[in-house]
C-alpha cells in the first residue's frame, strides 16, 4: 500500500486519523472500524488500519462495499504481471463508449477511447477523441502529452505544438513534451528562455528531470556534449523511464554516467530493452520489449526492436511475427514492419504471403526511407532465392550491401552479406566472394559489429561445417566486394 | 452529539448525579472516548428528569492544559463552546425543525474539573446515528434512506437559509428519532455563520478530511470563500447519498479508484494547483466509474426500476462533481444569478422519490384505494 510519508501529511488531518485509530483500538467495533478506513483512504495508514481491515472483513453482516474496501486496505500479496493481461481492445472501446454515453464530459475516456482505436489502426476516429479530449482538459498535462504522443505518431504535430506552446512555460512536463515534440518533427521553437528560466524555477528534480533531459537533446544538437551534460546530470537526480531510456543511449553513445539501477525501476522497459540487448541476454530483451509495446501500443520502436532480436539474434520467427503484427495494427503503412513479417514468413515457408507483404512495402516506402528500402531489397533477394531464382536473389543482395555501403551503415552491410553467404551455402554454393578460412578470420575479429558475429555463429558456421562434408562449388562472384576489412 | 446511541459506560464518572439547569440530571456516560471539536474536547451523557431523557455535551478543558500553549488554546476552547451555543440559538430562534433542538445551556460548579466549571448543552435524545442503520448492514430499508435524504436536504436548506453551513455532515452527525421516523442533524460544532466568528474559519478542511470535497484536499478550493463552502456542502450531501446505498462514503472510494502518483501528492508542498487541475481528469474519470457500480446496485435495491435509480444517480452525479466549477444541479447552474449549489431541486427530487418508494412499500388497501 502507497502511503504517504508521516511528515508529509497536514497536522490537522494527523489529528483526526489518531482520534480514530485511538477509537477504534478502545471500542473496536464496525462504526470505528469504518470510520478509521475512511480516513486511511488517504493515503495515511498505520498498523492499526490493517487491524480494522481484517476486523471488517470477518464481521458477519458487513456490507459488501465496506468489505471491499477493508480489502483494499490490507497488504497486498502478489499482483498480477502485465503481460498476463490480456489485451481485448474491442470489448475496451465498447466499455468506454458506454462509459462517456452516461458521462460524455469524461476527458480522461476520451483519451483511452482513442489509445484504444489507434492500437485498432483507426487513426481518424482516434483523432476525433483527441480533440474532444484537448477541449475539455485544456490545460491538462495527461491530456496534453497524450495528444502530443498521437500527433507524432500520425506525423501531424502543428495542432499539439500549438496547444503546447500556450501552456508549456507554466508546466515543466509540458514545456518537455513541447521541446520533445518540436525535435522530433524538427520544428523550431519560439521562445526557448522560458523554458530554461522555468527549469531553473522548478525545485522538485523529479518534476524537472524530463524539461532538462529534453533541454540536453536540443542542446546537444545545436552546442554539442559540452553543453548539454549539465541538463542531463539534472536529468539524472530523479529521472522517469523516458529519461532512464535517453541517460542509457547517451551514455553507451557519449560516455555520460548512468546508474544502473535505474533499469530496475518499474515502466523503465525501453532501457531495459537496450541494457539486456546489450548484455546479450536476448530473452530478457524480448520480454522487455513485449512489455514496452504493451505500455506504448501505438510506438513502433518497440515492435521493431523485439522484432529485429527475435528474427536475427534468436532465430524466433513466431514472436518476430507476433511483434510485426502488433507493429502493424497501430502503424498499419509502415513498410519497415511489412519487410520484418516478410522475412519471418519466408524462413517459416510463407512464400505467398510474403511476395504480397513485400509489394506493399515497396508502395508504403518514400524515396528517403533509403535504409529501408535497402533492407527490404535484401528481403526480396531472400524471396528470390527461396523461389528458386538464384541469380536474381544474388543480384539483389548485391544490390542491398551496395546501396548500404553508400548510406555508410556498416551493420547492414554486414547483416546483408551473411544472409546472402547462408542463402549461397544453402544452395551448395561456397561463400561469395571469401574463401572459408577468411569469412571464418572476418566474423570472429573485431572489425565486424556484435550483431554480425552472433548471425555468423548462429546461421553461417553451422552451415558451413554442414555443407563442407559435400565440397561447396564456387559460384564466381569474382572479388570480394568493398563492403569489409580485407582480412590480412 | 455524534455519539448519541445509547451505549453506557461501566466505569464510575464524577459527573454522574451532578444536577444541571431545569432540573435535569446526569443519569449516565454514552461515549467512552472525548470527541474533539475546535480545541475543546467534550464528552456525552444521558440526562434525565422524571420521564424525559436528554444528551449532555460537557466540555472538557483538561486537554487545555496539555497543549503547548495553553492560554491559547483555553481561549480556542472557549470560543468553540460559545460559538456553538450561540448558533443553536440562532437555530431555536428561525425554529429549524430538521435541527437538533438545543433544550438549554449552562455551566455548573463542579470540583471535578478544571476552573471548577462544567460548561454544557444539552440536547434532545436521538434513538440513534444513521451510520447504524447503514453500515452494518446490507440489506438497507431504501425507502427510509431517501426519506432521511430528503430530511438532510431540507436541513440544509434550513441551515443554509440563515446564512448557516454545516460543514461537517457525516453519518455519525445524522440523528434519528421516533423510531426512524424523523432525521435531524446535529453537531454544529464545526459550522459556518456568515454573522459569527468561529475558531475553525480559517481551516482548510473545517470538517472531517475523509468526507471533504477534492478541492479542499489538494488546497485548490476556490477563491470566492462563499462559493467554496456551498460547493463543499454541496459535495457533503452527494456524499451521503453515496454512503446510504453503498454504505461508504464518496471520497475514500474516490481516493480509492486513483493511481497512487496522484494520491499521494494530498499532502506534499509544491504547486498543488497545478496538480489538481492536472489530476482532474483521473477524478471525473474515477466519479464515472463510481456512479456505473452506485447505479447497479441502487437498481438492484430498487429491483430494477431504472427511472428512479437514473433519477437519483444523477443527484449524485451533480452534487460530486470533483470540479467545483462544474458542481451543482443542471438547472440551477443555467440561472444568470443564481447559486448553482442550492439545494432546493435535491429537496424536491428525494421527496418525490422517497414517496414513491414509500407507496410502494404499503399495501394499496392501508393507502385507501
Amino acid at each position: 500500500m502507497t502511503s504517504v510519508k508521516q511528515s508529509e501529511v497536514s497536522p490537522e488531518f494527523r489529528r483526526e486519523f489518531e482520534a480514530l485509530s485511538a477509537r477504534w483500538l478502545a471500542d473496536k467495533d464496525v462504526a470505528s472500524a469504518s470510520e478509521l478506513l475512511f480516513a486511511a483512504s488517504l493515503g495515511y495508514s498505520d498498523s492499526s488500519v490493517h487491524q480494522a481491515a481484517q476486523f471488517l472483513i470477518d464481521s458477519p453482516g458487513v456490507s459488501t462495499q465496506l468489505r471491499r474496501l477493508a480489502v483494499g486496505r490490507l497488504p497486498k500479496v502478489e499482483e498480477v504481471p502485465a503481460a498476463e493481461i490480456e489485451h481485448k481492445q474491442t470489448f475496451e472501446i465498447r466499455y468506454l463508449k458506454s462509459k462517456l454515453v452516461e458521462h460524455p464530459r469524461n476527458a480522461l475516456a476520451h483519451v483511452e477511447l482513442a489509445r484504444a482505436y489507434v492500437s485498432l489502426g483507426l487513426t481518424e476516429k482516434a483523432n476525433r477523441h483527441i480533440r474532444v479530449a484537448i477541449q475539455l482538459a485544456p490545460s491538462s498535462r495527461f491530456v496534453l502529452r497524450a495528444a502530443a504522443r498521437f500527433d507524432v505518431h500520425r506525423g501531424k504535430v502543428e495542432r499539439s505544438i500549438k496547444a503546447l506552446e500556450g501552456v508549456a512555460s507554466r508546466d515543466p512536463w509540458l514545456a518537455a513534451t513541447l521541446v520533445a515534440v518540436a525535435d522530433l518533427s524538427g520544428k523550431p521553437i519560439k521562445k526557448i528562455k522560458p523554458l530554461r528560466e522555468l527549469l531553473e524555477q522548478t525545485n522538485d528534480p523529479a518534476e524537472k528531470s524530463e524539461l532538462a533531459a529534453a533541454l540536453g537533446t536540443f542542446e546537444l544538437k545545436d552546442a554539442g556534449i559540452r553543453r548539454a551534460r549539465k541538463y542531463f546530470q539534472i536529468s539524472a537526480v530523479a529521472p522517469n523511464e523516458n529519461v532512464v531510456a535517453q541517460l542509457f543511449w547517451l551514455s553507451k553513445n557519449y560516455g555520460v554516467n548512468f546508474d544502473r539501477s535505474l533499469l530496475d525501476r518499474g515502466e523503465a522497459f525501453e532501457a531495459r530493452a537496450q541494457s539486456s540487448a546489450e548484455a546479450n541476454d536476448w530473452e530478457n530483451a524480448i520480454q522487455a520489449c513485449l512489455r514496452w509495446l504493451d505500455n506504448e501500443p501505438f510506438a513502433i520502436r518497440p515492435a521493431f526492436e523485439g522484432g529485429y532480436i527475435a528474427s536475427e539474434m534468436l532465430g524466433d520467427f513466431k514472436t518476430a511475427k507476433e511483434f510485426a503484427h502488433r507493429g502493424l495494427i497501430s502503424n498499419p503503412k509502415s513498410g519497415g514492419l511489412m519487410n520484418n513479417l516478410a522475412y519471418a514468413l519466408i524462413m517459416e515457408g510463407d512464400i505467398v504471403g510474403a511476395k504480397d507483404l513485400i509489394s506493399r512495402a515497396k508502395q508504403f516506402l518514400g524515396n528517403d526511407e533509403e535504409r529501408e528500402r535497402a533492407v527490404l531489397q535484401a528481403t526480396e533477394g531472400l524471396l528470390l532465392y527461396r523461389q528458386g531464382n538464384a541469380a536474381d536473389g544474388a543480384s539483389h543482395y548485391i544490390a542491398c550491401i551496395l546501396k548500404a555501403r553508400e548510406l555508410k551503415i556498416e551493420q547492414v552491410v554486414q547483416l546483408a552479406y551473411l544472409h546472402f553467404c547462408y542463402e549461397e551455402l544453402r544452395i551448395g554454393h561456397a561463400p561469395p566472394f571469401w574463401s572459408i578460412e577468411e569469412l571464418q578470420k572476418v566474423f570472429s575479429g573485431d572489425e565486424v559489429s556484435k550483431h554480425a558475429k552472433i548471425v555468423f555463429n548462429r546461421m553461417v558456421q553451422p552451415m558451413l561445417i554442414a555443407r563442407q562434408k559435400y565440397g561447396l562449388i564456387d559460384s564466381g562472384y569474382g572479388a570480394p566486394l568493398p563492403m569489409l576489412v580485407p582480412p590480412t | 452529539m455524534s455519539d448519541a446511541y445509547p451505549e453506557t459506560s461501566e466505569a464510575a464518572d464524577p459527573l454522574i448525579g451532578s444536577t444541571l439547569c431545569d432540573g435535569w440530571v446526569i443519569a449516565a456516560r454514552v461515549n467512552r472516548h472525548a470527541k474533539q471539536s475546535g480545541g475543546a474536547f467534550s464528552y456525552g451523557y444521558v440526562a434525565t428528569k422524571g420521564e424525559e431523557q436528554a444528551y449532555v455535551k460537557a466540555f472538557d478543558f483538561e486537554g487545555v492544559f496539555k497543549a503547548e500553549d495553553p492560554m491559547k488554546e483555553l481561549e480556542k476552547a472557549v470560543k468553540t463552546f460559545n460559538f456553538e451555543r450561540d448558533l443553536l440559538g440562532v437555530c431555536e430562534k428561525s425554529n429549524m425543525k430538521r435541527i437538533v433542538r438545543a433544550i438549554g445551556n449552562g455551566v455548573i460548579d463542579n470540583a471535578n474539573v478544571p476552573f471548577g466549571k462544567l460548561y454544557y448543552l444539552l440536547f434532545e435524545l436521538a434513538d440513534a446515528d444513521a451510520r447504524l442503520h447503514v453500515v452494518a448492514n446490507d440489506q438497507g430499508d431504501i425507502a427510509w434512506c431517501m426519506r432521511c435524504l430528503h430530511q438532510i436536504a431540507a436541513a440544509l436548506r434550513q441551515l443554509h437559509s440563515k446564512g448557516i453551513f454545516h460543514q461537517d455532515l457525516k453519518p455519525s452527525n445524522v440523528l434519528v428519532f421516533q423510531g426512524k421516523k424523523a432525521s435531524k442533524l446535529g453537531d454544529l460544532g464545526r459550522a459556518h455563520c456568515s454573522g459569527m466568528e468561529a475558531p475553525h474559519d480559517g481551516a482548510l478542511v473545517p470538517g472531517a478530511w475523509r468526507y471533504a470535497a477534492p478541492e479542499l484536499l489538494y488546497r485548490s478550493g476556490l477563491t470566492d470563500k462563499a462559493a467554496q463552502r456551498s460547493a463543499s456542502e454541496l459535495y457533503l450531501f452527494g456524499s451521503m447519498i453515496y454512503f446510504f446505498v453503498m454504505h461508504v462514503p464518496f471520497t475514500p472510494d474516490l481516493m480509492n479508484a486513483l493511481r497512487p502518483e496522484h494520491r499521494v501528492a494530498l499532502f506534499g508542498g509544491g504547486n498543488l494547483g497545478v496538480l489538481f487541475r492536472d489530476v482532474l481528469p483521473f477524478l471525473a474519470d474515477a466519479q464515472s466509474e463510481l456512479l456505473r457500480s452506485f447505479k447497479a446496485k441502487l437498481l438492484q435495491t430498487v429491483s430494477g426500476n431504472d427511472e428512479l435509480a437514473s433519477q437519483v444517480t444523477d443527484f449524485l452525479r451533480y452534487s460530486t462533481m470533483p470540479d467545483p466549477m462544474l458542481r451543482g444541479h443542471p438547472s440551477a447552474r443555467r440561472m444568470v444569478n443564481g447559486n448553482p449549489y442550492e439545494l432546493e431541486r435535491f429537496v424536491s427530487g428525494f421527496n418525490v422519490v422517497a414517496t414513491m418508494l414509500e407507496r410502494r412499500q404499503t399495501p394499496a388497501n392501508a393507502r385507501g384505494t
